[in-house]
């Protein structure tokens, strides 16, 4: 997931709600660490802005090596 | 490598600022943590009206020149802001018919219009001048954990964990809180309801057929997914009040396994093609605010080894801008106390199950009782609203007490309605009829484990 900064207004409502811990806030708008991202979509679900988007995905491999 | 600091509090909204100074005042140590780069912008949406019904969470908190009051507890807020005093509250139906509520207060408001962004920097000048407190901004807390002889929090930034510990650590980070999800009691609580969305547009030049009110646009039809609360108000907009720019807010329940429609474009349609478009037709934005929250009733003990939860993050977002200020004097007040006499935490926990409205479960079966209104067709909201013209309805902006002023003021017509449309009449009956159980049923999905 990425978020796109232009549609983030920076509430942090996605930020505590990530349950990767994945999120966090960086200029006063959320900022998707790839690393740890697994793509739950949980913060699609919970954003109202349309905010973060799947744009980049991820090769399995990272995702395990930093797990 | 810990730090060691009497309190660190997380999140540095007014309940954290108030906590700070209260503690920081009687010379303890304080760290103040907050993940927002700029403490005193408010980037999440609020429609930040001063609640002025006396006896909200057992206080009275009044506004005069200069001053938030709270008489009961005996303090006063700062505020260098400007006001706009609301005076009547319209539920505007569909179809148009309003129930107008009007201000109770002897001034004849029904609640106060102000800007958190003034507020919060009043209290953020406060916090900085003080020695005692240690301020980090861009820190995220990801956990506390009780240890002995303290607490420690964990926080990180882009790329670093860092733990600092306090004798004491207050949870003051929200609705959403990472402290008390982190300490299992987001488990204790009586019951989730559902995950909330919400956007807010903050615009000019709104042709607004109700000046200097709370405006709360009841029904279905105002949004596609035929969801959610609308509300709106005028606000001081950086000090100026007139022409005031009106804050538009809609709130969404959304199901988890549903990706609905953004609420951004909810409020672009309502603005643009819903039932009330024309008042929005020269509308310029001039902000636009978010938030998600999950609803949870509030924690039964705000108290958990070490660790104080103070304002939205022990009751969603009910305590409002003024609670989370008195249960951050308070828990301030009990945490000095606590550190100097090895008790009183005690003091706080007991004040806050005594005032919190929501700590009684008859106080929120009252509230769905009230919100019954959203079980009904728009078409019969037009009717019922339309029986109330003329009526000399008083109240106050406040959720605790307009479910009931609301249905008080339907029931009086009941005899009427039953006359008229019996079936109806059958419905708002029930309404009176929720017991606390199912009012707060257990999830089913909670039973199970
Ligand atoms: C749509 C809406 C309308 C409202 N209308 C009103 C109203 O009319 N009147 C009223 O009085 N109240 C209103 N409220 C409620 C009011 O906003 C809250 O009750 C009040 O802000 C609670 O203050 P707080 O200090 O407890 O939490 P917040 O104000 O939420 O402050 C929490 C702070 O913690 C920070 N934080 C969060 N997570 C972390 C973390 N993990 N690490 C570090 N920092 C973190 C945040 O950046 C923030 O600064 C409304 C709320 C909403 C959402």
């Amino acid at each position: 997931m990425q978020i796109d900064i232009d549609k983030c207004v920076g509430c942090g409502g996605c930020v505590n709600l990530c349950p990767q811990i994945a999120i966090h806030f960086f200029d006063n708008k959320a900022c998707i660490d790839q690393f740890r991202c697994t793509e739950c979509r949980t913060c699609v679900i919970a954003c109202g802005m349309g905010a973060p988007n799947v744009s980049c995905r991820f090769p399995q491999a990272i995702i395990f090596t930093e797990a | 490598m810990a730090n060691q600091y009497d309190i660190v509090v997380v999140g540095a909204g007014p309940a954290g600022l108030m906590v700070s100074q209260i503690a920081a005042k009687k010379g303890l140590k304080v760290l103040l943590v907050d993940q927002k780069k700029d403490i005193p912008k408010i980037l999440r949406s609020c429609c930040c009206n001063l609640i002025i019904e006396p006896g909200t969470h057992k206080e009275v908190v009044t506004y005069s020149s200069g001053e938030i009051r709270f008489q009961n507890n005996n303090f006063v807020v700062p505020y260098a802001g400007s006001v706009i005093p609301l005076k009547n509250s319209f539920k505007v139906s569909p179809g148009g018919q309003a129930l107008t509520i009007k201000g109770k207060s002897p001034e004849g408001n029904v609640a106060i219009s102000y800007e958190k962004e003034a507020l919060v920097n009043g209290l953020f000048s406060i916090v900085q001048k003080n020695k005692n407190i240690e301020i980090l901004c861009g820190l995220q807390a990801v956990k506390a954990e009780n240890v002995k002889g303290g607490v420690k929090v964990t926080f990180r930034d882009r790329e670093k964990n860092f733990t600092f510990e306090g004798k004491v650590a207050v949870a003051a980070d929200g609705v959403n809180s990472k402290v008390v999800e982190t300490l299992g009691l987001n488990e204790k609580r009586r019951k989730f309801f559902a995950r909330f969305r919400v956007c807010s547009f903050h615009m000019e030049n709104v042709d607004c057929p109700y000046p200097d009110s709370w405006i709360t646009f009841v029904g279905t039809g105002h949004t596609r997914t035929k969801r959610g609360q609308l509300y709106m108000c005028p606000k001081p907009h950086e000090g100026i009040t007139d022409p005031p720019v009106y804050e538009l807010t809609l709130g969404v329940p959304v199901a988890a396994t549903v990706e609905a429609v953004s609420t951004r474009d909810e409020l672009d349609y309502f603005t643009t093609k819903g039932r009330f478009s024309g008042w929005f037709k020269n509308m310029k934005i001039v902000d636009v605010r978010a938030a998600t929250l999950n609803f949870y009733t509030p924690l039964i003990n705000p108290i958990e080894g070490n660790v104080v939860v103070v304002g939205d993050s022990a009751a969603f977002i009910e305590t409002y801008v003024q609670g989370a200020m008195m249960y951050g004097f308070q828990a301030g007040n009990a945490i000095v106390k606590y550190l100097s006499t090895g008790s009183g935490l005690e003091d706080y926990a007991d004040a806050w199950k005594e005032s919190f409205e929501y700590n009684d479960p008859e106080e929120i079966k009252r509230a769905s009782q009230g919100f019954g209104l959203h079980v009904l067709k728009d078409h019969d909201i037009d009717y019922l609203f339309g029986l109330t013209r003329g009526d000399d309805i008083r109240g106050y902006v406040n959720e605790f007490s307009d479910p009931i002023t609301t249905r008080t003021a339907l029931l009086s017509h009941l005899d009427q309605i039953k006359k008229e449309r019996p079936e109806l009449g059958a419905v708002l009956e029930k309404f009176s009829q929720v017991s606390v159980d199912d009012a707060l049923q257990v999830d089913s999905r909670k039973k199970k484990h």
